[in-house]
């Protein structure tokens, strides 16, 4: 048996996290290193369970990629649409704009679902809500790992151009999951007590699919290319991304490094948020 | 078995959880507990806190004012009723609710038992749900990899161990989820309503590892329902009622002392219909029983002194019966008490009387006694009297019960006056006398009265 002196303590009272901050971001590191083995045991548990009990496999996160793309080269050639100036074979811009979309809307997701459905969890065990989301956006980007290597191969056979660059793709993708991410930490313990907030997103995102250059170029002038250009963070983000694996040099490399600064930020304070919110909630929610 | 020692609450040096001043509210109403939480969201970012000793509408204290101490190797008891505050108290020292007043501070590991299975998910294997159930209470893989056989073999579902959880019977389901619950040897133990599980054998198991774990040294916070478990395994009690801590001493006198509060609300309660109550009791129950008791009051009791009311045809009238004990204090379970019946007579008569002990809710009568019926009639004179029963070594047990009786005619041996058949009869308490687990024993079993035993092995 340990000495008293060696048994780990801990404290608890009502105090407000946020009257010491710098407590609050070191709580938040060390709880997230102490909690790396049950989210390590959280992500293999979902990602066996997801690939046991599903029969179409990889199919299904694909579908809306390829039929997008090919809804939009159909258009595009019939000259219904008006995609602007790429500078890549067509079908390949699509596919991985639509891929890179899919892993943001995901990563949204990914907190927001995360935390409703392991409720039980939060409220009986004690781990904190953040180990949850992290093993949900290490799903988030295994399955992209599986669909990129698909589209790799696919490129590959196709004679597409991959840039050098591409090794530089993931960090480009870990940036657009930390945006996603830092939306869904904010939605999700307000979701708890209230679950139609989670509702408004697909309204917002689907909006905002039409001001992102997924299936177009954005263009350079008038309202629509402010908003596209330099509003929307996920713009630069995406564009970026995409440019990194199939293009030739960046197009935008000044707003990615602003918009690269402030989604860090941004994530940094999501996560503190979601940690100070998310034991006010799970005390009142339906769990 | 535990031995239980003189305990004093107060401070000590090796604490592993110390509970000071704890408090949480809640709210009734869901709405507004939604609207409240949302409010405490925004409060937490702009640091605008609320007044904590205030309640908000619909609000309640659902822990007020707590404090009490878990030392080494002590394995506590925490009674109360439903909703006294038993669960909240317990997810409030494994950080899982936080507090809104007070401080709790805990040493060492906390292990949890209040839900089996946690993080269990059903298309994986028992072995695989094993390390992630593991994981979640904090354990490493090396770690669980020592003890993982050990848990299989104790759970007795080894040749199903790696298929799909899915395909587990809930009993196996359970079995899982305690086997690594109990391996998991934290420095404290909480268990909660979880020991209710798995057929006889699996639950006497679990009992017996839990002895182990205390006996080793580990201390164990137990939620329990069933006393029975809180004798046997605690040194110590705490007793909760709305929220408030009204208990803190050794095991079995918490577990009577439990019993005592259940005793003293019936008691109670069935005061409160004999005095009429009115409906302000809201409970539809008490309503039925007032109405009831109403309308036995209302049938005359005849309390003044003179001899009114009495006739030549009913000359003698019950006015009141009374059990007490021998020196005026409470009536002691096993020692002598007696039986007063208050009458008035007109005329000297020659009587028969004898009365019933029931329980409380008169359906069970415990023994009826009666003297006249073979020739040896009491006569009483005119007047006021008190005819007087002696009743050795009482042997009712603890409980509350209902004494009713009457007078009758010596000579056609009919009923004169009787009390408490149409009207209220009377309520009296027996207490235990020294407390000990098998006079507790006995009131779980619900007994009405002990019999000598002599025990030849």
């Amino acid at each position: 048996m340990a000495t008293l002196s060696e048994l780990p303590v801990l404290v608890h009272t009502p105090e407000m996290q946020l009257r010491n901050p710098v407590q609050l971001f070191v709580g938040l590191v060390t709880d997230l290193i102490r909690s790396r083995h049950v989210a390590w045991e959280m992500l293999k548990r979902d990602l066996k369970s997801q690939y046991r009990t599903s029969v179409l496999g990889i199919l299904i996160p694909l579908l809306p990629a390829l039929t997008t793309a090919a809804w939009a080269v159909l258009f595009r050639d019939a000259h219904i649409i008006n995609v602007g100036a790429v500078n890549m074979p067509y079908p390949f811009f699509v596919l991985c704009g639509m891929m890179l979309w899919a892993a943001f809307l995901e990563s949204i997701d990914a907190p927001i679902q995360g935390v409703q459905s392991e409720q039980t969890l939060l409220s009986k065990a004690d781990i904190p809500a953040e180990a949850i989301t992290v093993a949900r956006l290490g799903q988030v980007l295994v399955n992209f790992a599986v669909k990129t290597i698909l589209i790799v191969i696919a490129a590959i056979g196709y004679h597409v151009h991959i840039s050098w660059t591409i090794f530089l793709a993931p960090v480009g993708l870990l940036l657009i999951v930390m945006l996603g991410a830092s939306i869904g930490l904010i939605v999700a313990p307000l979701n708890l007590l209230y679950m139609d907030i989670a509702k408004a997103v697909p309204v917002i995102t689907t909006f905002w699919f039409f001001t992102t250059p997924i299936i177009f170029t954005s263009p350079s002038k008038g309202l629509a290319g402010i908003i596209m250009n330099r509003l929307n963070p996920i713009t630069p983000l995406l564009t970026s991304t995409r440019e990194l694996a199939f293009g030739n040099g960046l197009s935008m490399p000044g707003m990615l490094e602003i918009t690269s600064v402030l989604t860090i930020c941004l994530f940094v304070l999501a996560l503190l948020f979601h940690r100070i919110a998310m034991p006010i909630v799970i005390d009142r929610a339906n769990a | 078995m535990i031995d239980d020692f003189q305990v004093s609450p107060q401070q000590s040096q090796d604490w592993l959880v110390k509970v000071e001043g704890a408090r949480k509210k809640y709210c009734r109403d869901l709405r507004r507990s939604l609207w409240y939480g949302m409010q405490d969201v925004l409060g937490a970012l702009t640091l605008r806190r609320q007044e904590t000793n205030m309640l908000r509408e619909f609000e309640f204290w659902a822990i007020d004012d707590v404090s009490f101490e878990l030392r080494r190797g002590d394995s506590l008891g925490l009674l109360g009723r439903n909703g006294a505050g038993k669960s909240t108290l317990i997810k409030m020292i494994s950080g899982q609710r936080s507090l809104s007043a007070g401080s709790i501070t805990t040493r060492g590991r906390i292990v949890a038992l209040t839900e089996l299975g946690l993080g269990f998910n059903l298309a994986l294997t028992g072995r695989e749900n094993a390390y992630v159930n593991a994981a979640v209470h904090g354990y490493s893989r090396e770690a669980f990899d020592r003890i993982i056989e050990q848990i299989i073999d104790f759970s007795g579902i080894r040749e199903f161990i790696d298929s799909a959880v899915q395909t587990y019977s809930t009993g196996m389901k359970a079995r899982l989820g305690f086997s690594v619950a109990t391996h998991l040897n934290p420095d404290i133990l909480v268990v909660d309503e979880v020991l209710a599980v798995g057929d006889l054998e699996f639950r006497r198991k679990c009992v017996k590892h839990i002895l182990k774990y205390v006996k080793n040294g580990g201390s164990i916070i137990l939620v329990a329902h069933d006393p029975y478990l809180v004798q046997s395994l605690c040194n110590r009690c705490i007793v909760l009622d709305h929220g408030r801590l009204i208990f803190d001493g050794s095991g079995i006198d918490g577990v009577q002392f439990h019993f005592e509060i259940g005793r003293s609300r019936a008691f109670d309660r069935l005061s409160e219909t004999i005095e009429g109550a009115d409906s302000s009791l809201g409970d539809a129950v008490a309503e039925a029983e007032a109405e009831e008791a109403r309308d036995l009051a209302s049938l005359p009791v005849i309390e003044n002194t003179s001899l009114e009311g009495l006739t030549p045809e009913v000359p003698v009238a019950v006015d009141d019966i009374q059990v007490v004990s021998m020196d005026g204090g409470p009536i002691i379970t096993g020692k002598t008490a007696k039986l007063l019946m208050h009458y008035r007579a007109l005329v000297p008569s020659d009587i028969t009387w004898g009365f019933s002990i029931c329980t409380s809710d008169l359906q069970t009568t415990i023994t009826s006694c009666v003297k006249g019926l073979e020739g040896d009639a009491t006569h009483i004179e005119p007047g006021k009297g008190v005819l007087t029963a002696v009743l050795p070594d009482f042997p009712v047990q603890p409980g509350v019960y209902a004494a009713r009786g009457g007078i009758g005619e010596a000579g056609s041996l009919t009923a004169v006056s009787i009390k408490g058949y149409g009207d209220a009869p009377h309520y009296f308490t027996v207490v235990p006398g020294e407390t000990t687990r098998t006079a507790n024993y006995k009131v779980m079993n619900s007994d009405l009265v002990s019999i000598p035993v002599d025990w030849k092995s």
